[in-house]
């Protein structure tokens, strides 16, 4: 019975765990490589993933998924086409990682070979 | 345009760069705008100009405003959704652009119709362009191409006669000349056929060509695959 009463010193504890894991966190974010001038920033630090994929597919963007965020994103729910023409690599939209083994969705609107468009599946 | 392979065979490298207050199209080479010493981001090609390539573009972007734009609903970037493009950087990339008979998109291309009977195969008709590579569309000199070397001549012959209504097609190009280069059209996304610029070497190159004939409506589906002359991230030749 004792042991469900947290003392002082116990809250205490907990704070000080809590405070060095938002910091921890803090100095990751600090750590990930500083994007080229001109290069997109791509997701704010405290957005999350999922949101941040969704906005991407309202505007029919490029979406670039590493393998491990892949799996989340439907592409048929959105109108997308997983590429599998040639293998990708480049920074995660959602994890913003850089994995060289990464897929890459395109809007089916831009399937062709025709003015305005840029992929053709095969 | 689109990607059709890379010269090194490796990865296509995605990614995402800020754009200019310029639209950008999907399929349509964007450079760093170099020359510019105060930039934000890519810009299009021009139809002759293809200095500082960085990439293909793969997003159809609106032109961007570059003033501060309030955070709406959804907005989830650096304040402005629209303000970036996907780009292929990869500098050994080769892009396949349609051939078009003119500045305007989908274009079917002239048929040069031959008048007058050439026994040696030296005479494509009396129209064909000097320095143009000029192509069987119908006729016993199907899936044949030549160079030109005068307005009514080849160098090499074609192996066939040629008949009087034989058809041909040319397009003002060679593969891996470094001689002339291609206009592109007025959308930036595929090749004007009957325009060519001088060499500059801030263009690009054609690496080859996708020719076809009557049985595959060549006329609208004839492609060039060419690679960026001066690529940001460095020559051709360079693998990525």
């Amino acid at each position: 019975m004792s042991s469900l009463i947290a003392t002082p010193s116990q809250f205490r504890q907990a704070l000080d765990r809590r405070r060095a894991h938002r910091a921890a966190e803090r100095r990751a974010a600090l750590a990930q490589p500083q994007a080229a001038p001109a290069e997109w920033p791509g997701r704010r630090n405290g957005a999350t993933h999922g949101s941040f994929v969704t906005d991407l597919a309202e505007t029919k963007s490029g979406i670039l998924l590493c393998s491990g965020c892949q799996h989340r994103f439907s592409p048929s729910r959105y109108g997308y086409y997983k590429t599998r023409e040639f293998a990708v690599q480049g920074r995660c939209d959602a994890c913003k990682t850089h994995h060289s083994n990464s897929e890459f969705f395109i809007h089916e609107s831009l399937l062709g070979r025709q003015h305005g468009q840029c992929w053709t599946p095969r | 345009m689109e990607v059709a392979y890379t010269i090194g065979g490796g990865q296509l490298f995605i990614k995402k760069y800020r754009m200019e207050a310029t639209a950008i199209a999907p399929g349509v080479p964007v450079l760093s705008n170099a020359t510019v010493a105060n930039t934000s981001g890519v810009v299009p090609a021009t139809t002759t100009v293809g200095l500082a390539c960085v990439g293909l573009s793969l997003d159809d972007r609106a032109a961007s405003t570059l003033a501060q734009v309030a955070a709406g609903a959804g907005d989830r970037s650096d304040g402005n959704n629209a303000s970036f493009t996907s780009v292929v950087i990869n500098p050994d990339a080769c892009y396949r652009a349609k051939l078009n008979n003119g500045a305007t998109e989908d274009t079917a291309l002239a048929l040069i119709v031959q008048d007058s009977a050439s026994a040696d195969g030296l005479a494509p008709g009396a129209t064909v362009t000097d320095e143009a590579t000029v192509w069987g569309y119908s006729g016993a000199n199907v899936g044949h191409s030549r160079v030109a070397d005068a307005t009514d001549s080849v160098l090499l012959a074609f192996p066939n006669a040629i008949a009087v209504g034989d058809e041909f097609i040319e397009v003002l190009l060679q593969e891996a000349s470094t001689d002339q280069f291609p206009t592109l059209t007025a959308a930036f996304t595929q090749i004007d056929a009957t325009a060519a610029v001088a060499a500059t070497l801030d263009n690009f190159v054609v690496v080859e060509f996708e020719l076809r004939d009557e049985s595959e409506d060549g006329r609208n589906n004839s492609f060039a695959i060419i690679t960026c002359a001066d690529h940001a991230f460095g020559s051709p030749g360079i693998v990525a």
